[in-house]
């Protein structure tokens, strides 16, 4: 039983359920790890999978986060799969890099539902890495160009914009 | 680009997640234009807690510099500070208006350290226990210093001038790391004087709001080869490094020791120099890994130009024993004329050189970075005939900024 690698079941809030190794989300997510943590009692004596309801991600980014989590988290993955970008130079600082470019170069709605899991499940390296994402969105753009990104309907008021650009014009 | 919520729409993230987008973005500059876009990015920007994490990723940047008339003269060396600079010039009051107004007597700069001035003034009442402020400009604030209390005071005695208008040399002194991170408004002066026989100081700290005793030290204790009662200030060139102030300790020329006070021992004491008699024009600058550089400005003067010398030294200098100063590097300024110190600022010396003529509006002022020993030109900071007393405004942009007091 103890060789045996135990799985735990996600259902998003759509209703679907996805199957992830134990310790592989244990170690990513912060969230579920309390989640099994606080289900263990319970369950110490039966061989039942557990089904977990994790009612703030939907099935589209709940599949997407663990496609992440398995790349980033699974050990025997990381070891074991010469084929690609994970073989890589020991002491390469992010073997992952292309992966994780590739992984933020969604659409924007996908984009602010991959941050909003990230934080819910506090996966930190996945939520450092979409804000990052969001935040390459609005580097060097003017201010026109960030309302745009953010749909931001300029709601300062003439006097109160007159005096938010004198105090930021050393910026633009 | 498609935009991240539909028009009208509430902002598709909460001011925590807004805080941790901004974080991750790579220029002073684009914050700016971030509070311009709306005021819940302003607002999440200028928050003090934001604001503080924003200063620990970014050092602040040298913005210009105060003379002794306390004419602000900003900085030119690229686009982004020159604009900071300005923008620094116009929000602030650098003539200090906002000090209480004194009927005798008028208030001086004396230092500045990262935005937070330290001022005093005679009150007409003698040169020597002045009182003292210390004074946010771009924030106009201040707090009137305590008084020195008689018992401390007590051990000054004929206090020699230390400029031509006072008897006292008054300078702020960085707050250690933890102490910086736990209470960030936190400030320490350092009150000293120079008397006849002995080197007086005290320290205060914005925690215990008290002035403590630095013990004293005589000349000749800290320096053998001088007088026993001398009869002007042997103190020059203050730089400091790493938790110590160091000064040149020279009655004439040719005898010069390297002196040093430790703020967190609270002691003076003599440090090796890399030279065996004189010590020129030196700042002792912080090299990174706990390594303390020395840079000495040469005195000769070839076709070529001037030479400023790199030393280098572990932590390790205290004491008298062999030197442990090693050459690291000469930098050839392809310059004549002569140069003085003004001090350090964005892991960069920089120097004031003499004007050649009296026509030349703006001095000419030069950095030397001390990991890449590129020699850079600081475009239009000092106005000539402005030299004496300058100091350094290193800080941020006013609109993000924290008071500092």
């Amino acid at each position: 039983m103890a060789s045996e690698k135990k799985v735990v079941f996600l259902r998003s809030s759509d209703g679907e359920a996805f199957e992830v190794s134990e310790e592989v989300i244990s170690a990513a997510s912060v969230t579920i790890k309390g989640m099994i943590d606080e289900e263990s009692p319970s369950r110490a004596d039966t061989a039942a999978t557990t089904t977990l309801a994790i009612p703030n991600v939907t099935a589209a980014t709940l599949s997407r986060v663990l496609h992440y989590v398995n790349k980033h988290f699974d050990a025997a993955a990381v070891v074991g799969r010469p084929d690609d970008y994970i073989f890589c130079a020991p002491g390469d600082e992010h073997p992952l890099a292309r992966f994780d470019d590739d992984f933020v170069d969604v659409d924007n709605d996908t984009l602010i539902d991959l941050v909003h899991a990230a934080e819910y499940l506090h996966i930190k390296k996945l939520f450092d890495l979409t804000c990052k994402a969001v935040a390459d969105k609005l580097k060097g753009r003017t201010i026109d160009q960030i309302r745009e990104t953010f749909g931001i309907v300029n709601d300062y008021t003439v006097e109160e914009e007159v005096e938010v650009y004198r105090e930021n014009s050393w910026a633009f | 680009m498609a935009s991240l919520a539909a028009a009208g729409e509430a902002l598709p993230f909460s001011d925590d997640i807004l805080a941790e987008i901004f974080i991750r973005l790579p220029t002073l500059e684009d914050l700016g234009r971030a509070c311009a876009s709306c005021p819940a990015f302003r607002r999440v920007i200028t928050s003090h807690s934001f604001l503080r994490r924003l200063h620990a990723l970014h050092p602040p940047s040298l913005l210009g510099f105060l003379t002794f008339s306390s004419w602000f003269h900003p900085t030119e060396s690229s686009r982004s500070s020159a604009r900071a600079a300005s923008a620094v010039a116009e929000a602030a009051d650098f003539e200090f208006s906002f000090l209480p107004t004194k009927t005798k007597g008028s208030w001086m700069v004396r230092d500045a350290l990262g935005g937070r001035f330290v001022l005093d003034c005679d009150d007409g009442a003698g040169s020597t226990f002045t009182t003292i402020a210390v004074c946010d400009p771009l924030f106009r604030r201040h707090v009137i210093l305590p008084p020195l209390p008689q018992g401390l005071a007590a051990a000054v005695e004929q206090p020699l001038e230390v400029d031509d208008e006072r008897r006292c040399d008054v300078f702020l002194a960085p707050c250690s790391e933890e102490g910086a991170q736990g209470a960030p408004q936190a400030f320490s002066v350092i009150w000293m004087a120079h008397c006849q026989t002995k080197l007086v100081a005290f320290i205060f700290s914005s925690a215990s709001w008290q002035w403590r005793a630095i013990a004293p030290r005589s000349w000749r204790d800290l320096n053998p080869a001088m007088r026993r009662v001398i009869k002007e200030s042997p103190l020059q060139s203050r730089s400091y490094a790493y938790g110590c102030f160091y000064w040149c300790l020279s009655e004439f020329h040719s005898r010069s020791k390297l002196i040093m006070l430790d703020v967190g021992r609270m002691e003076f004491c003599p440090v090796n120099h890399p030279f065996s008699h004189r010590l020129g024009e030196f700042a002792v600058v912080e090299l990174g890994e706990s390594r303390r550089g020395m840079f000495m400005l040469g005195d000769n003067t070839s076709n070529e130009g001037r030479i400023v010398q790199l030393f280098s030294a572990s932590n390790q200098i205290h004491g008298e024993g062999a030197s442990q100063w090693v050459l690291e590097n000469t930098v050839r300024l392809y310059c004549s004329r002569s140069f003085k110190m003004l001090g350090v600022a964005d892991g960069k010396l920089l120097l004031q050189g003499a004007s050649e003529h009296k026509s030349e509006e703006k001095s000419l002022c030069i950095s030397l970075d001390f990991k890449t020993r590129q020699v850079q030109g600081v475009r239009g900071i000092i106005h000539s005939g402005h030299c004496p007393m300058v100091v350094r405004y290193i800080g941020y942009p006013p609109s993000l900024s924290l008071p500092t007091i």
